[in-house]
């Protein structure tokens, strides 16, 4: 196991440095020259003078590999520059607004949980059944709603109509509602269904049946013997869609004004925020790296013929 | 409709074995599952009787007949290999079933598991229970299978198979293990085979069944020493034999006929080396020729039963 994770952590290495040159590419590949933008933003009239100048100065006149070199050795010191906007750097923004996404996230997963394991399960054990069509029908109505319509139509119906929950805002409980099912609608459709398939192929299985024979309890063969083996492809495939659930949240933050990173990376983006952007994604990457690492041992827990792939054969 | 076992009929009596025999798709396997009640939906029994010491187990409820599978009736599945939930310990599958049917606590049930192990030849079962199936052998694992199924001193004890999926070595070990604890356990056991040298060395009775119904039922002896159902016969010559000169495999000719749409006649009609006009008139029955040796074929049945005696005897 321990010699696991540091062969995973060892893998993070090319990953994080293969991202790191992707996203210093993109501003070099982006329109428009930064210099000329910070003085716009600063409100100074970017004369030749002034934009040669502060290219001078932003180092922006060296070779593209100098510039790399000097901007990946301020990011191993945890440095992503400053701000255009708000003058502050990077990583202190970042961090402070990460609290709010990383909330958002995972009350969407558990909402996706919430939702996707019973019907799922479900679904597979009355195949073909009422609760099966029901499964299916909001699978495929769950997975063709856009998220930015979704989370308008919940507004109008719970926070105008009904006044059950808060328009936008973080805040308590209710605040975190219908951000969170806005989020989770659609990957807990998609889940329910990836469940249902992966139960169904389970259940077919010799074990189960042998399981039967042996008496047990349809509860225990059901949630137990036959749960563990179908979650083991969800759970990789929910390493992959964790990426689109980051996507989602720079959605989901801009409908309901929810103060978190997504919400900040679009805002800089309208403003041009070079390193901002920069940072945001190589943080977000770092984050997707991470949350699939989790994934992976996970994955190690479920299955033990990964945890013992060498283990002590008799 | 697709009748996949049509008027089958047995008796097994305690400490006896009888082995059905038959090529893959005439139906053995569909009998014993539906006698442990485990037919797949959509498929169902739809008329018959199954008694178990006097009591009739189509009358039982679901959980009545779940309580008698795995301790008054066991299975030994035909795949070693994955008839194992793969993702539990031997020791924790061993275990629950114990819990399930004997009410013991956790620790009890434990060293029990050890015990059982050691019963069927395992060494050093107190690491085997903490080992996951795929870090077992086939050979062990079918072990496993059959401490397990034995474990509750079963009345009926089903193997489907047994020793198909192993080397030959090991299925001459297994074999003869087998034979030791039936004969401890004093269960009625039903062996379900392709393989005539098991049915030899296992079987009292023998069932031949062909397209979903038993053409030939008698005393093993009987049955090797005087088939009288052209198929029983065409199968024993199929045998190579070790040692003649003989080298030409017999295999019986033809392909055995769609359970789809079962002409009203025997079934075995196109393969049969005997068959003549009086093999159309309807599905012939089982009957007993000489007492305790059933066969339904019309030839057999209309000759004189001196005469069947006589070949018998030759």
């Amino acid at each position: 196991m321990k010699q696991f994770l540091i062969k995973r952590l060892f893998y993070l290495i090319p990953v994080i440095f293969g991202v790191s040159i992707i996203t210093f590419g993109l501003i070099n590949l982006a329109p428009g020259d930064p210099a000329e933008i910070i003085l716009r933003s600063s409100g100074v009239e970017p004369t030749m003078e002034a934009v040669a100048a502060l290219r001078e100065e932003l180092g922006l006149n060296d070779p593209v590999y100098i510039q790399y070199g000097r901007w990946v050795l301020d990011v191993l010191h945890l440095d992503l520059g400053e701000s255009y906007r708000t003058g502050r750097p990077v990583t202190e923004e970042i961090l402070y607004r990460f609290p709010a996404t990383l909330e958002l996230t995972v009350a969407a997963i558990f909402f996706m949980l919430l939702v996707s394991m019973p019907s799922g399960i479900l679904a597979a054990l009355h195949r073909h059944a009422f609760v099966d069509h029901l499964s299916r029908i909001w699978a495929l109505v769950g997975a063709s709603l856009p998220g930015f319509w979704l989370g308008l139509l919940l507004i109008y119906y719970f926070s105008v109509k009904l006044g059950i929950f808060p328009v936008m805002g973080r805040g308590g409980l209710e605040h975190l509602v219908l951000p969170a099912v806005t989020l989770g609608f659609g990957m807990a459709a998609t889940y329910a269904r990836l469940l249902r398939a992966s139960m169904l192929e389970v259940l077919g299985q010799d074990y189960i049946k042998v399981a039967r024979a042996r008496g047990l309890k349809e509860k225990l063969i059901v949630g137990r013997h036959a749960l563990k083996n179908a979650l083991l492809p969800v759970v990789t495939a929910f390493g992959m869609s964790f990426g689109h659930l980051l996507g989602g949240a720079v959605i989901v933050e801009t409908i309901f004004a929810w103060p978190g990173v997504g919400k900040f990376f679009v805002d800089s983006i309208f403003n041009r925020d070079y390193p901002v952007i920069q940072g945001y994604a190589l943080f977000m990457a770092v984050v997707f790296v991470i949350v699939n690492l989790l994934v992976d041992i996970t994955y190690v827990f479920l299955d033990p013929r990964i945890r013992l792939e060498k283990g002590s054969q008799t | 409709m697709v009748k996949a076992v049509n008027g089958v009929s047995f008796d097994v009596k305690s400490g006896r074995t009888l082995a059905i025999v038959g090529e893959s798709g005439s139906g053995k396997t569909v009998t014993v599952l539906s006698l442990l009640g485990l037919i797949d939906p959509p498929g169902k029994i739809v008329s018959g009787e199954i008694y178990l010491d006097g009591r009739n187990l189509l009358g039982l409820s679901r959980e009545e007949l779940r309580r008698l599978r795995g301790k008054d009736m066991a299975l030994v599945f035909q795949d070693p290999m994955t008839s194992l939930n793969p993702v539990f310990t031997i020791g924790t599958q061993i275990t629950e079933t114990l819990i399930c049917h004997m009410g013991i606590a956790g620790a009890e049930a434990k060293i029990e598991a050890i015990e059982m192990l050691k019963r069927v030849g395992l060494p050093h079962p107190e690491k085997i229970i903490k080992r996951y199936p795929f870090q077992l052998s086939g050979g062990q694992r079918q072990r496993v299978m059959i401490a397990l199924a034995l474990s509750m001193n079963p009345r009926v004890l089903i193997a489907d198979e047994p020793t198909t999926a192993l080397d030959v070595t090991v299925q001459a070990q297994i074999l003869y293990e087998m034979r030791q604890l039936i004969k401890d356990c004093r269960a009625g056991v039903i062996l379900i085979t392709h393989d005539l040298g098991v049915v030899a060395e296992l079987a009292d009775e023998v069932a031949v069944m062909y397209a979903g119904s038993i053409v030939e039922y008698g005393d093993v002896y009987e049955i090797f020493d005087n088939p009288l159902h052209p198929y029983t016969k065409a199968l024993l010559k199929s045998i190579p034999r070790l040692g003649t000169k003989d080298e030409v495999l017999r295999p019986v000719l033809g392909q055995p006929p769609s359970l789809i749409d079962l002409p009203g006649r025997c079934a075995f009609l196109p393969r049969c080396e005997h068959g003549a006009g009086g093999c159309r008139a309807g599905v012939p029955s089982l009957e007993e020729i000489i007492p305790g040796h059933a066969v339904a074929c019309h030839r057999v049945i209309t000759a004189k039963p001196e005469e069947v005696t006589l070949r018998a005897l030759a």
